[in-house]
């Protein structure tokens, strides 16, 4: 039975590296759900190899699943048709962690832009195209003349994961999938491209599943969070029921972890405690 | 000695004696294209011994380019050196490290200043194990190869590691133990400052709150006084007593870290403090800082944040802005709130003797 209603779901995905002895399950009977309508946030969060990076790249239709279904709109991602993959990629977007690696150094900014509206065939004549790349560019809070024309390296690490933001935006997605889209960033820049997924959602109607290793930008963005393992997910459900209590000792162990900007609000477990929470979590260290 | 218990309250201690001086401390490079970059100009830095001082900035503030200097290293041909660092030694001998040969300046590390680079948990030898490795340090300063073997289990011990660790090679060992074993080698001939660069950088939330643990826990076993370089405000807030604040190349703010964090008094430092999403407060939307980060070969006029304030006022564009303590004996911050000026020193006109507090001007 397939379920139009949501967007993008994943269905008891798993997913196997390697075989034999060096068999890893990155992901294991992992479930979600993003709805098409209304627009809304997931936060996808947990430390390194936990798995994460593996669901973005499964949603975006890079890795197949070894066993379950990704689902766009109610189909296969794995079966779609040449037109369908035309539509999906319309649909879903994707703005990954590196805003350094990813450009082209040879060519300008504008390549970024020329290459979907060409593809996509977004707009009709040079003077359309122009009109839609600025106010997807205003859209991230960029002035497009200090932008077009540029070369990547005269651009700043924040300015980069917003023009990357920009031409997701251009093609009027329906989900972005964010990919530690801030942790490169500094963090007076941080707070600023998180501001803008939330302006994709209020005003465009654009879906995030915002995928990251940080609690408090999980927190910051609302909606619902996904905790995850070991390649499983420990906990799911609106972030600030789960935030403030949490049922599984992973997510304690996080939250007690979580170090906090507020200098009276210092730990309040010492490490005994810690090493207790780490036990019940399973995590390991000495 | 009890573990973390210990500083659950919250217990500034600033009132020890000064164990180094950054003064006017100038780090350029001369660049291909004849510019220069200044990419640390004139910053300003007491340390006092047995506290744990932050180092905060954004990326190409020059927080690592300053603790190099400190440490006498990053001698590019096309460096160009200014200032003074001084450094209260254990016998009463007050040295300059910036004036120092890099033969004099290689005993002075390790053995006085310990150092835990960025990253530098990826840069243990894969071929050798770990036990000598941290054994290889203390043999190039004097040590005899039995007496660093020694010593090994109580510096493990000390960094919270199982002595079975001295066996394994680092494959065999996860992110943060790799970082404690750095941090083992950072303290074996037992310092008296330890430097650490971003330690927790790309660790997991857990981990990272234990080599924070890790840290205090040398501070208060060993008396050890800590420089601790890191981008992230929340991780200063839970560790450091006083804080300094870096950007463009200076230090614009220091000061207890509670003071600073709950009463700002420069703009960059409210910027950053406003920026940081929590868990635990109200969720509002908040801002980042807008405009773009100064290059070190060019930058501002005046003071260098001027471009980015948004209290900013004629005398910004013109004058250069120092880090003075303010003249008056309470300021009030830019959260509205009177606060004593004690240790405080901030580097903005707001603070002027002359000046009339600037109205926001957005």
């Amino acid at each position: 039975m397939t379920n139009q209603a949501n967007i993008l779901e994943l269905r008891d995905v798993t997913t196997i590296f390697g075989s034999g002895i060096t068999e890893t399950y990155a992901n294991k009977d992992v479930n979600l759900a993003l709805p098409a309508e209304p627009a809304s946030i997931i936060s996808i969060v947990g430390e390194s190899g936990s798995g994460k990076t593996t669901v973005a790249r499964t949603l975006l239709g890079l890795q197949h699943p070894t066993h379950g279904q990704a689902l766009w709109r109610g189909q296969e991602l794995g079966k779609l048709c040449k037109e369908e993959r035309y539509e999906y990629r319309k649909e879903i977007q994707a703005v990954f962690q590196d805003p350094y690696g990813i450009f082209n150094p040879f060519y300008r900014i504008n390549h970024v832009f020329d290459m979907i509206l060409g593809r996509f065939k977004l707009a009709t004549g040079k003077k359309e195209q122009q009109e839609i790349v600025e106010a997807s560019l205003r859209a991230v809070g960029l002035r497009p003349a200090e932008v077009l024309g540029r070369y990547p390296h005269q651009l700043s690490g924040g300015e980069r994961q917003r023009v990357m933001l920009a031409r997701a935006h251009l093609m009027r997605p329906k989900v972005i999938i964010a990919d530690e889209a801030i942790s490169m960033l500094d963090v007076a820049i941080r707070a600023t491209v998180m501001n803008i997924l939330l302006d994709f959602r209020d005003n465009d109607g654009i879906s995030t599943i915002f995928i990251t290793h940080d609690l408090s930008a999980a927190r910051y963005l609302g909606g619902d969070i996904m905790v995850m393992r070991k390649g499983e997910v420990v906990e799911t459900g609106d972030v600030d029921d789960v935030l403030h209590n949490p049922q599984h000792p992973y997510t304690q162990l996080l939250l007690s972890s979580l170090p906090n900007p507020d200098p009276d609000l210092r730990w309040q477990t010492d490490i005994n405690q810690l090493a207790e929470l780490e036990r019940a979590a399973g995590v390991s260290d000495r | 000695m009890t573990d973390a218990q210990t500083h659950l309250t919250f217990t500034p201690r600033t009132s020890g004696d000064v164990l180094l001086e950054v003064k006017d401390l100038d780090v350029h490079f001369r660049l291909k294209n004849g510019g220069l970059a200044r990419v640390v100009d004139g910053a300003n830095l007491t340390v006092r011994r047995n506290e744990i001082i932050g180092i905060a900035g954004e990326s190409g503030s020059g927080k690592t380019t300053l603790v190099e200097a400190i440490l006498g290293i990053n001698r590019f041909s096309n460096r160009e050196l200014g200032g003074q660092v001084l450094y209260h030694a254990r016998n009463g001998q007050v040295m300059d490290l910036a004036a120092m040969e890099p033969s004099a300046i290689r005993k002075v590390r390790l053995s006085e200043i310990g150092y835990v680079p960025q990253g530098s948990m990826n840069s243990l030898s894969p071929t050798m194990r770990v036990g000598d490795q941290i054994v290889d340090g203390m043999v190039s300063h004097g040590v005899s190869a039995r007496d660093a073997r020694k010593k090994v289990p109580v510096l493990l011990d000390r960094v919270g590691l199982d002595q079975h660790v001295a066996r394994l090679y680092p494959h065999e060992l996860s992110g943060g133990m790799k970082q404690r074993v750095i941090i083992a080698i950072g303290i074996s001939m037992e310092p008296s400052i330890i430097i650490a660069d971003e330690p927790t950088t790309a660790l997991d939330v857990n981990v990272q709150r234990r080599i924070l643990a890790t840290l205090m826990r040398l501070r208060d076993e060993m008396g050890v006084t800590i420089i601790m370089v890191s981008h992230d405000v929340a991780v200063h807030a839970e560790l450091v007593d006083r804080l300094a604040i870096m950007y463009a190349g200076q230090v614009v703010e220091t000061g207890g870290v509670r003071p600073m964090l709950k009463s700002p008094l420069h703009p960059y430092t409210k910027g950053l403090t406003d920026a940081i999403p929590t868990i635990t407060a109200k969720r509002e939307r908040i801002e980042g800082i807008g405009g773009v980060t100064p290059s070190p070969d060019n930058w501002p006029q005046g003071c260098r944040f001027h471009n980015r304030c948004r209290y900013v006022m004629p005398q910004c564009l013109e004058l250069p802005s120092p880090l003075v303590q303010p003249p008056t004996e309470t300021v009030t911050s830019l959260n509205g709130i009177e606060t004593p000026a004690g240790d405080r020193k901030v580097a903005c006109h707001l603070y002027d003797q002359s000046s009339q507090r600037g109205v926001a001007n957005d």
